[in-house]
């Protein structure tokens, strides 16, 4: 913990900052754009993760016609309207059983942006796939300095099993098969990571990662093939810092009259926004291109107060359709839509080339698990936020026809951005209808 | 839980060696008792057991071991089924126990197979401060270290993300300056502030923070209050450096005043030191309204630099005796030498030694000074794999013992958490450690040092999952006495009373009804108990109080209960996990979990729990759990003792399955004591888990049981235990893997 400052002032920072026209000067710093966007107005990517379900009347709009009513938790985003594009029935068949037996959280969250079915385990030879972020951070994320960023508001800090499963299913993005990658937590930790000095001020630092590198290599050899892997992330991460810090003279400049977040405020609200702008700043100044944003852990214990909901959340969400439990899921995924249509409000508000920041990324919100007291991996809770660059058509609601998978949007959605794949996960193919 | 699913196969001859008792008394006993319900068409709970009768005799371990323990247990046959009376049941179960006994005595050692590990935050904290003299917290901001099989420092599942290796090279940085200070440094005074809103140690009267002091000089502290004192008031202002008084001030409150203290400048070596302020209203004149409390602690500095030469960290790596400037070209060698040998736990080979003097020579060419040389070795030693990993090479494929250097690793990261340090180097060197006396010994002296206190953290913290008190916050509305010196407080009480077992090695059976604990007046008062006064803990005995043993501690009983409720559930999964090592399947698949945190005001908890195991396929598992967790209802959801929950009486009586019944805690932990076997089991179990950082598995269960006979035969002392441990066939050696 450091000196405070109040998230405020970041906020003021910013405000000040947005609409500069130094975000524009700023663009042919940049290196080569990354194929198939424009080098002024990258494509952005962006998941936020809202855990264990939703109260899925309250969620679902009763029509498909334009005009639809929005219905309760989704409220917040009405003003929006023309920004976003409801889409009903999704299903994420590979967070089942699938006779697996326990363990429905912790399959929904990494099976949800990988598509894969995790192999259960408590430790040993931990397995789900490649997640959908990761695939673009390989593409559209290889030019920015931060191929992408995972965020989190509430970490894996909790002793003990994670729902039959190793903690690490907790993670939604996966940088390969094996390597679940944990997302970061502090404000204060991801502003320094995207404005502190990279390292390229530390002389010494390329000689150093040089031998490192060697002395690593060397190391391998001889060890049986599970050590191995393990020493093959540390080089590969060592690798992919030695680049960064090669992209260090093309940084973005902290935009003026910004300063740092110190640590994590202890209301949600603030955190979850104090995220949010970071990502927006990262996004402004061509950081990164693709984000992963967990509001919290899938099937997690955090208490609400601030929502009116001071039982653990994974606790009423097995609410067994009593009223009294039922209200207190819908006050938190309320208040959870609620931040997010702060974070939309804030894209539309950030100049971007010609455009918003909105009209230039793809914002997917949703949930792993439609009704939680069943944990529903059908009829998943999901909406996509923006246009990447006008190739959504928004202020529609549409619905897909039962078990469309979820890795079916993913992969439409990395076609949209630039960043295609043959395969991911159980997708049969890219979504339909997103273009209208 | 999964592990130890892998059944044992023995070859042919083996089991058919078996066939006499087996199939006579077991077969058809079992197949009497069991297979009406237990049969390839029910299938009852998953468990055919006329298929298991017709496989080879036990090849399936665990569901035999599942059978044995609920029967044992009194839960199958269940109630209302028919028991055979005459004891053939009993024997058949005994003679499958004894049958896996005599194949563990048997049984060629296997070790199983340990990947390499990554220091986890705590290993790399401490192995950082061992290594060089200096706690600067390294490893704070890391991400936090996923779980496995309920602790956070196995292999497996620990791996390295790029967020982390930016960490890695960027801590090495800060490390290095903090541990080779040089003059042209000229570290600019800066001034960190905690509030203690952000801290949550809100309304406090007394504030505590760590605080990582970046360089060795001249630092002012500073705390101040918040309320407005009515004219007149006196308080007293005190300010503490690593528990020493360093500035005191008496005041009389007006309104104009300075509201803080500031300390004297104050010389303060690098690294992490306790800063603490306490403000105390004295009992003249009287003062009525609400509490003053602190605001911040404050700490400025460094003002005054003290010289690089001056510094400890300075005099305890350079050796060679030089003025700084003046170091020989040999210096290097002499300095970073045992340096990479006490953060690889094993000496450097030649060329590893002659990179990093490569290295350093380089920098020193380019900055002109040993010391920026030296810091460069040192970056690259602390982000070397040999560092930050624990790798143990085979020297044959086959199963063999591992290396001294390796064994005084695995022993100074088990019961430290972090390097060994010279003495044990030294014996690894002259290869003495294998020698059993010596080993022994070794143990004895590593117990007794305060690093032990590693242990107890991160071992009791995990197993008993007291670490969760961190993350979970209680209703305030319902425990506005639940604040963050209290959270401090439980979590203080169960680690003092870990620690007393380990220092007074006495039996683990104290965890289970010890008649004393450690309280401050805080907690006692919480105990609803009298003449415990002021802030320190110390022991207090606990005769005629509704309190013993961990069951009752604050902290397991806040950490398995609901914000807003206490859960007979999970503290009975709790009690089964943790105590009777026997924890309970998971629910079956899309049965919502059973959810008590919803209890109408119309029928007690108890009554809804009840209707619940009505359901005969939640009573198979919630007969275990619940009366276990009704036991201790007496504890409301942050451990304080009630005989009401809202308009309903408490009735903390029940009835175990096997038909053991109780009245209240106390006879119910009467009844835990007696599973000293299962108790003995489960903690041998998670302790040897935690001491090889992997998870078991079958071919682990002679180890464990041999652990755990060792523990009985002993008193049940600690020391047993841990010496069980260190000695044990997958503690001592490895499997090669083939290349």
């Amino acid at each position: 913990m450091m000196k405070f400052l109040p998230r405020r002032t970041l906020l003021r920072g910013m405000g000040a900052a947005v609409g500069l026209p130094f975000l524009d000067a700023m663009v042919p710093a940049f290196a080569a754009p990354a194929a198939g966007a424009s080098a002024k107005t990258p494509c952005r990517l962006m998941v936020v993760y809202a855990p264990t379900g939703k109260i899925m009347q309250y969620w679902t709009p009763q029509s498909t016609e334009p005009g639809f009513e929005f219905p309760r938790i989704l409220k917040s985003l009405e003003s929006h309207r023309d920004d976003i594009v409801i889409l009903s029935g999704l299903a994420a068949n590979n967070g089942r059983a699938l006779g697996d037996g326990a363990g429905d959280h912790a399959r929904a969250a990494s099976s949800y942006l990988t598509g894969a079915h995790p192999r259960k385990t408590e430790g040993a030879d931990i397995r789900c796939g490649v997640s959908m972020d990761q695939l673009a951070a390989r593409s559209i994320g290889a030019n920015t300095r931060f191929p992408s960023l995972e965020l989190t508001c509430e970490d894996s800090r909790q002793a003990g099993a994670c729902d039959s499963y190793s903690c690490a299913y907790q993670s939604i993005a996966w940088k390969s098969e094996t390597q679940p990658l944990a997302p970061e937590m502090n404000p204060r930790a991801v502003f320094e990571r995207l404005f502190g000095d990279a390292g390229a001020d530390n002389p010494d630092r390329r000689s150093i990662l040089d031998l490192t590198l060697r002395d690593t290599e060397r190391l391998k050899n001889g060890l049986g093939p599970v050590d191995r892997r393990k020493l093959d992330e540390y080089l590969t991460s060592l690798r992919e810092v030695e680049t960064r810090i090669e992209r260090a003279g093309r940084s973005a400049k902290l935009p003026e009259g910004v300063e740092s977040p110190t640590g994590i405020p202890t209301s949600f609200r603030e955190h979850a926004r104090l995220m949010f702008d970071l990502a927006t700043l990262a996004f402004q100044t061509d950081s990164t291109r693709v984000i992963t944003f967990m509001l919290a852990r899938e099937g997690g214990l955090r208490t609400y107060p601030e929502a009116g909901v001071p039982e653990a959340h994974h606790s009423v969400t097995h609410h067994r359709n009593q009223p009294e439990l039922v209200e207190k899921v819908a006050k938190i995924n309320c208040f959870h839509v609620e931040q997010f249509a702060y974070f939309v409000e804030k894209l539309k508000a950030a100049k971007d080339g010609e455009g918003s920041l909105l009209d230039h990324s793809l914002v997917v919100y949703g949930s792993p698990l439609g009704d939680p007291n069943v944990h529903d991996h059908g009829n998943l809770p999901t909406l996509l936020a923006g246009t990447g660059k006008g190739k959504v058509k928004p202020g529609r609601h549409v619905r897909y026809k039962a078990e469309t998978p979820v890795a079916n949007l993913h992969v439409a959605l990395l076609r949209l951005a630039g960043a295609p794949v043959e395969r991911l996960g159980d997708a049969t193919g890219p979504l339909e209808q997103l273009g209208g | 839980m999964n592990r130890m699913r892998n059944a044992i196969l023995l070859p042919l001859a083996a089991w058919t060696a078996l066939a006499g008792p087996f199939e006579s008394g077991v077969q058809p006993v079992l197949t009497r008792a069991c297979a009406g319900c237990h049969n390839a068409k029910l299938s009852s709970g998953g468990l055919n057991v006329e298929a298991l009768l017709t496989q080879p005799a036990l090849a399936d371990r665990d569901r035999w071991e599942s059978i044995v323990r609920r029967v044992r247990a009194g839960e199958m046959p269940p109630k209302g089924a028919h028991r055979p009376q005459n004891g053939e049941l009993e024997r058949a179960i005994t003679w499958v126990d004894e049958e896996y006994a005599r194949r563990d005595r048997a049984a060629k050692p296997d070790p199983g197979l340990v990947t390499v590990r990554r220091l986890n935050r705590l290993e790399y904290a401490n192995s950082v401060r061992d290594l060089l003299g200096i706690d600067l917290m390294a490893g704070e901001d890391f991400p936090v270290d996923p779980y496995g099989y309920g602790f956070d420092n196995i292999g497996d599942v620990l791996s390295v993300s790029p967020v982390l290796t930016e960490k890695y090279l960027k801590t090495a940085e800060r490390i290095a300056r903090a541990a080779i200070p040089v003059d042209s440094d000229k570290p600019k005074p800066a001034m960190d502030r905690y509030l203690a809103e952000r801290m949550g140690q809100d309304r406090m009267l007394r504030l505590s923070v760590h605080h990582v002091f970046p360089a060795s000089g001249e630092y002012v502290l500073r705390s101040a209050w918040y309320q407005a004192l009515r004219n007149g008031t006196r308080v007293r202002l005190r300010l503490f450096l690593d528990g020493r008084e360093v500035a005191s001030r008496i005041l009389s409150f007006y309104y104009e005043m300075d509201r803080g203290l500031d300390s004297p400048p104050l010389t303060v070596p690098a690294g992490r030191h306790k800063v603490e302020a306490e403000i105390e209203v004295l009992p003249e004149p009287a003062y009525k309204g609400s509490p003053p409390y602190l605001e911040y602690i404050q700490i400025y500095g460094p003002s005054q630099v003290t010289p690089a030469a001056r510094t400890a960290a300075y005099q305890r790596l350079f050796t060679c005796g030089h003025a700084p400037g003046a170091h020989a070209r040999s210096c290097a060698r002499r300095i970073l030498e045992p340096l990479a040998r006490r953060a690889y736990r094993r000496p450097p080979s030649g060329s590893e030694l002659d990179d990093l003097l490569g290295l350093v020579h380089a920098a020193q060419t380019r900055s002109g000074s040993l010391e920026l040389g030296l810091r460069a070795g040192l970056q690259a030693i602390l982000v070397s794999p040999n560092f930050l990993f624990r790798v143990e090479r085979d020297a044959s494929p086959g199963t063999h013992r591992i290396t001294d250097y390796e064994l005084a690793a695995r022993l100074s990261y088990f019961l430290w958490s972090s390097l060994p340090d010279e003495e044990l180097l030294g014996l690894a060197e002259k290869g003495r450690l294998g020698n059993p006396a010596v080993l022994r010994g070794q143990v004895a002296r590593m117990l007794a040092d305060p690093k032990s206190r590693a242990l107890v953290e991160s071992f009791t913290g995990q197993w008993l999952q007291t670490r969760n008190l961190s993350v979970l916050t209680p209703d305030a509305r319902l425990f506005p006495e639940f604040d963050a010196l209290l959270r401090e407080d439980m979590r203080t009480e169960t680690e003092m009373f870990f620690e007393a077992i380990l220092k007074e090695d006495r039996s683990i059976l104290d965890f289970l009804d010890a008649r004393f604990t450690f309280l401050n007046e805080r907690l006692a008062r919480h105990y609803g108990l009298e003449g415990v006064t002021g802030p320190h803990f110390r022991r207090v005995e606990l005769d005629g109080v509704q309190r013993s043993g961990v069951l009752t501690h604050a902290s397991v009983l806040t950490v398995s209960s609901y914000p807003t409720r206490t859960s007979p559930v999970i503290r009975g999964k709790w009690v089964l996990e943790n105590i009777l090592n026997a924890p309970p399947p998971p629910p079956p698949p899309n049965v919502p979990e059973l959810n008590d945190g919803a209890v109408g005001v119309s029928v007690s908890l108890r009554q809804q729990l009840e209707q619940h195991r009505a359901n005969a396929v939640c009573a198979s598992c919630h007969g275990r759990m619940d009366p276990l967790g009704f036991g201790l209802e007496n504890y409301d959801a942050v451990g304080k003792w009630r005989t009401m929950d809202g308009k309903f009486a408490i009735d903390a009586s029940g009835e175990l399955p096997g038909g053991k019944k109780f009245a209240k805690p106390a006879e119910l932990k009467q009844i835990l004591a007696e599973q000293k076997d299962a108790f003995t089991r489960g903690l041998a179990e998670k302790m040897l888990t935690y001491a090889l950082g992997r998870g078991l598995e079958a071919r682990d269960r002679p180890a464990v049981r041999r652990i755990a006979t060792r523990v009985a035969e002993n008193g049940h002392r600690f020391s047993a235990l841990i010496r069980g441990i260190v000695e044990s066939v997958p503690f001592q050696m490895r499997s090669g893997v083939s290349q």
